[in-house]
């Protein structure tokens, strides 16, 4: 196993600038000065990264304060003189401005065997930094790129974790515990993924935790595990092909639950409809009627306090699902029914190099017009993937259906640390903290999901008590 | 075809039993009745043109289908 890093060899370095200068002009300089670091370092186990001439750095690692503050003085000054002066036409050029630094240590871009890795951290004169991957944030660029058919790889849950930076939650030590997230779906695994509770219609066969390990409803399972893998999950079933009469007795048992004993906290919803009605026609079908009795029982959940993470849909406009109708395809008219009401959280779908996934259904919002709220990360091995609990039946878990339960994850997780927050504020935070924010679009809502971001904000900002 | 059937309260299983009976309906199989904000809904199975054929019945409040929908 090897790590992508950097290493840091502490050492002076004469002329800096014109150093580093003379590995960007020359290969054969390049080559001396990576053979240099390396004897160093000792190469057992270690790949320079070609592309990267070695850094040099002007400060310490390791604060000196005075030293440093000269520098940083001293860099302020050059760089304002430079900036006022014509440009030079050559990097070899010494002047003034760079000759009277000396440089601390110079860094380099390596591979390393995680043995290695342990064994340079303990040396005095190394410093071994992580080199992660950087991801371009600009809205612009981000909308222009989309993943369709064939879709990217999928992506393994250490990746993902590390890509909703759910580390500092983790390290503080929420993980979900004492959360209950609720899965109206088609059954959940309870052998694969433990179901503490549930209902089911009375005779149903569909019992909690009975469904098999492929089911849709474990992919969401396994999904919501994917920030909080302590949280408990209920099982709501639907029996067949799910209606919205069968909804509406699963969110009426939802609120008895909850009226009973304070949960669940969340419901995880991955389902609607492919097609929009005609209005003249279906004037009280759930994607014209706000007064559906499905709509105003989602609407008291909520008000009891349970937050409802619905899916935006699978029927974006570049590459839709298979079973979309056109009536229901792209902008405008994708996102609708109870996936589009003002309380509910809506989520898309973007990979894990944050592009938005085709198929990942378009706002405005039938209902509520800024829909969706937020996006959030699919494509997963979570359930399905290579050595994943449900096989390769699905090359990975998929669907705005698998980015709704990962966004549910990360709220039990906000939930597991700040217990009070409702699910107005959840949404709140959700949307505040989201990566490339500043503004809603019609594919990403708010930006994309950053579990990071929104638990520091909570640690600094809590939300004021409830009274 | 499933609707959705917004009562303005429980009529009483021999008034609701008649009135869907006379509409060609029938209660869904193991459907609870909602409550909903002092009315109540029930799940049934009847005609395409179901809701003109309950339409005047004092106790009717509504009627909206109980669509299918698609796991996403």
């Amino acid at each position: 196993m090897a790590s992508q890093v950097l290493i840091e060899v502490i050492r002076d370095v004469v002329n800096p600038f014109e150093v580093h200068a003379s590995a960007l002009e020359s290969t054969g300089e390049f080559n001396r000065q990576a053979d240099e670091v390396l004897s160093t370092i000792g190469p057992s186990g270690v790949t320079l990264d070609p592309t990267i001439a070695p850094v040099p750095m002007l400060l310490h690692a390791a604060p000196v304060p005075t030293l440093d503050r000269n520098t940083l003085q001293q860099l302020n000054t050059r760089g304002l003189e430079s900036a006022r002066r014509p440009q030079s036409g050559s990097r070899l050029e010494s002047t003034a401005a760079t000759r009277s630094f000396g440089g601390r240590s110079t860094v380099v871009a390596a591979t390393v065997d995680e043995g290695r890795i342990a064994e340079l951290r303990q040396r005095p004169d190394i410093l071994v930094w992580p080199n992660s991957e950087l991801v371009l944030l600009d809205d612009t660029a981000t909308a222009a790129r989309v993943d369709c058919r064939p879709f990217r790889a999928g992506v393994d849950l250490d990746t993902i974790r590390a890509t909703l930076a759910v580390d500092r939650a983790w390290t503080d030590g929420f993980k979900g515990k004492d959360i209950v997230v609720g899965i109206i779906d088609e059954g959940v695994n309870g052998a694969t993924y433990p179901v503490s509770g549930g209902f089911s219609r009375p005779a149903s066969p569909a019992q909690p935790g009975s469904a098999a390990v492929t089911s849709h409803g474990s992919m969401c399972a396994a999904d919501v595990k994917v920030a909080a893998p302590d949280a408990r999950l209920y099982d709501y079933p639907f029996l067949g092909i799910p209606n919205s009469g069968g909804a509406l007795q699963m969110f009426q048992a939802v609120l008895d639950q909850r009226l009973r004993d304070g949960t669940p906290h969340i419901t995880n919803n991955s389902y609607g409809f492919t097609g929009v009605p005609d209005t003249a026609t279906f004037p009280n079908h759930e994607i014209h009627d706000i007064n559906h009795p499905l709509h105003r029982k989602v609407r008291e959940v909520i008000a009891a306090g349970v937050a409802c993470l619905f899916a935006a849909g699978n029927c974006g406009g570049d590459c839709p699902s298979g079973n979309c109708q056109s009536s229901g395809i792209g902008a405008g008219q994708s996102i609708h029914a109870s996936n589009s009401l003002a309380e509910v959280i809506t989520v898309a779908a973007v990979n894990n190099s944050r592009e938005r996934i085709g198929y990942s259904s378009q706002g405005p919002g039938m209902f509520e017009r800024q829909k969706p709220d937020i996006a959030s990360y699919s494509h997963i091995f979570g359930n399905f993937g290579p050595g994943r609990p449900g096989g390769t039946a699905q090359p990975f878990d998929n669907g705005t259906s698998a980015a709704t339960p990962v966004a549910a994850g990360v709220a039990a997780m906000l939930l597991s640390a700040f217990p009070g927050l409702t699910p107005a504020q959840l949404k709140d935070v959700l949307i505040r903290t989201a990566i490339g924010g500043g503004g809603w679009n019609a594919d990403f809502g708010h930006g994309i999901i950053d579990a990071g971001a929104a638990y520091n904000f909570l640690k600094t900002s809590p939300p004021p008590p409830i009274v | 075809m499933k609707w959705l059937l917004t009562l303005k309260s429980h009529p009483g299983t021999a008034r609701l039993d008649e009135m869907l009976r006379s509409a060609g309906s029938r209660l869904e199989e193991n459907a609870a009745i909602i409550p909903m904000e002092g009315d109540v809904v029930v799940e049934v199975e009847g005609p395409a043109d179901f809701p003109s054929r309950v339409k005047e019945a004092p106790e009717v409040k509504a009627v909206h289908p109980s669509s299918d929908m698609t796991l996403y």
